[in-house]
């Protein structure tokens, strides 16, 4: 390294920053609205809320009813008809309670089997009692319970 | 490599190189340019006028500005001199620009050196300055203009509220009224004030086929349904 | 991140292509930190620089944009105003667009001025015009994408003007269009052209044109 090139050095140094800086500002001012861009359909609410799904005296308590209902979600820049499936069960007590049909293994559609009173996985042999409880198979958690509420004898159910 | 340093261009004593210097200098450069972009696109939200509807004919169409020269162009050579401005001219300029280099040989770099090249340039450039002012100038002279009193807040409040009463019955805006009548969201980026006024005072003089009836409004109910409409951007 | 260089440097020889790039010298009559003449110079960078941000907007724009006559209005207005930074987004894609044309004309008004065009960068300057039409071709077809009014009407103006042309104008302007009339095979073919033709030219175009300028320098000052 001869003295000229020695003599260049913090000049050079200070570019090297400069360049250092300018990628920094770029880097910030780009990213932080591209990446917001880009992850804003995640973090908006598109909750419907409550749907109503069914009556209560059309239930027989500890009998579940699997029921199929509708709704209108916005996805993206277009609205769809969402179908779905919950089993609605009326407690001896009278309470209402209601589980998704998506088995907690792998998502397949459980069924209700009146005869044996269980909830059946047609995928991989999961088992279900009335209450959700897994009974056998690979399930790792009881069926998820949805939030519901009753009011003047009509069971409404919260799609989050 | 020798090939660069034997070109011309690189024959100071002491050149700076292109890493760190030159990009240091590019990245300033780029930081400017980018936020004077920025600047524009915070200012001047790109406005997105109605949905493409085939059926409607008393839309205008213009083009983007630097379009707008070429545009006004078209407008000179009628009938089957249209071919010219289509065809001859696009092409004798193409031609012109790719064989520029083949046609002016000279060693001469200067601008004085080299007068005819200087000429045709400036020429040019003032062709389209000019013809792209034509164009702007003949567009605004179709607007109406009116002597209007200026925008105040309250006008503006006001105009809100005799638009949902009257207006809103056909027309929406901001995804709220009738779908009898356009869109009026960004009416303001679209027309100017004059032009609000005179479809309120007698829509049929803007546009013949219109089925919209004249509303009894007050002059000072008109200014602030127009004042309101025009910051509708 | 020194030893993943001196990785990779040790199997492909990266040092003298590195260094040849770096240390190519700027001659003093384009250098802004010599004299305040040499911003003239900036135009062509600032061309590149613009261009790789249209690429980058355009890209995430792209997320959200459905080039479909039924859906494209409605993305678009998702995208202004349903998403974070979307109106901004497509606002600097648009601005953008008038200002990669502004520093085009400005560039080759320099080029022309400076005669940088003569020997024995004739080549460069070819490619030069076809980097211009590109660009013109960029934003004629990027105009029809959000589907209003004005994209509609102004593309319909534009491709009658094809049309003028004698003999084959007819047919040119049926292919453009996909038929008769600008429709969903017109908003299709124009999104293709916009973000995989143009693009691809582009960058064979744009190599071609670095390639010349490093290979011939830059011009001999005036």
């Amino acid at each position: 390294m001869d003295s000229e090139e020695k003599k260049n050095l913090p000049r050079r140094k200070f570019f090297i920053n400069g360049i250092k800086a300018v990628v920094g500002f770029f880097g910030l001012s780009l990213s932080i609205p591209l990446a917001g861009f880009f992850i804003s359909p995640v973090l908006k609410k598109n909750a419907p809320g409550w749907i109503e799904i069914a009556d209560v005296p059309a239930l027989t308590a500890g009998e579940p009813v699997g029921i199929t209902y509708k709704y209108a979600r916005k996805d993206g820049w277009e609205m769809s008809e969402i179908r779905k499936t919950a089993f609605v069960l009326k407690q001896a007590d009278g309470n209402i309670a209601a589980f998704s049909n998506r088995c907690t293994h792998l998502g397949c559609g459980v069924t209700w089997d009146p005869a044996a009173r269980r909830f059946k996985c047609p995928c991989h042999g999961g088992v279900f009692d009335a209450q959700g409880k897994v009974l056998e198979g690979p399930p790792p958690k009881p069926l998820a319970q949805l939030a519901v509420k009753v009011e003047a004898n009509k069971i409404f159910i919260n799609e989050a | 490599m020798s090939g660069i340093s034997s070109l011309p261009g690189s024959t100071d004593k002491n050149p700076t190189p292109f890493y760190p210097d030159h990009l240091f200098v590019e990245g300033v450069a780029a930081i400017a340019v980018f936020l004077v972009i920025v600047l524009i696109a915070f200012v001047w939200q790109v406005p997105l006028e109605e949905m493409a509807d085939p059926g409607d004919t008393a839309y205008v169409p213009r083009p983007e500005w630097y379009f707008l020269f070429y545009f006004q162009l078209l407008k000179y050579f009628e009938g089957s001199l249209a071919v010219v401005a289509i065809v001859v001219l696009p092409a004798l300029t193409l031609a012109l620009l790719v064989l520029l280099p083949f046609l002016d040989r000279s060693a001469a770099t200067g601008i004085r050196k080299r007068p005819l090249t200087a000429a045709l340039a400036l020429a040019s450039v003032l062709c389209i300055a000019a013809l792209t002012a034509l164009s702007v100038l003949e567009d605004e002279s179709h607007l109406y203009t009116m002597d209007l009193p200026p925008v105040t807040d309250e006008q503006i409040a006001a105009g809100e509220e005799i638009f949902g009463r009257f207006c809103q019955i056909c027309h929406s805006v901001d995804g709220k009224g009738g779908f009898m009548a356009p869109d009026l969201t960004q009416i303001g980026a679209r027309a100017n004030r004059a032009y609000i006024e005179q479809v309120i005072i007698d829509p049929q003089i803007v546009n013949q086929a219109t089925i919209m009836s004249v509303i009894p409004l007050s002059d000072a109910e008109r200014h602030e349904v127009s004042a309101y409409l025009s910051r509708k951007k | 991140m020194n030893r993943i260089y001196q990785f990779i440097d040790e199997r492909l020889h990266l040092g003298p292509l590195i260094s040849e790039i770096a240390n190519h010298p700027v001659p003093d009559h384009a250098n802004l930190l010599k004299t305040p003449k040499a911003i003239i110079y900036c135009f062509g960078g600032m061309v590149f620089f613009i261009l790789l941000l249209q690429v980058l907007t355009g890209v995430f724009l792209m997320f959200y944009y459905v080039p479909s006559p039924d859906h494209a209005y409605a993305s678009v207005t998702y995208i202004r105003q349903e998403t974070a930074f979307g109106g901004l987004l497509q606002s600097v894609h648009r601005v953008g667009a008038s200002a990669a044309v502004v520093m085009v004309m400005l560039h080759m008004l320099r080029v022309v001025l400076t005669g940088s065009y003569k020997n024995p960068r004739e080549l460069n300057w070819v490619v030069g015009v076809f980097l211009l039409l590109l660009v013109a071709g960029f934003s004629f077809t990027g105009y029809l994408l959000p589907w209003d009014q004005k994209a509609y009407w102004a593309t319909t103006v534009g491709v009658n003007m094809i049309a003028g042309i004698p003999l084959i104008g007819g047919f040119l302007a049926d292919a453009l269009r996909g038929g008769s009339e600008v429709g969903a095979l017109t908003l299709t073919r124009f999104f293709v052209i916009h973000v995989m033709v143009l693009p691809a030219l582009l960058t064979i175009f744009l190599a071609a044109h670095f390639f010349m300028i490093r290979r011939q320098g830059i011009s001999r000052p005036l």
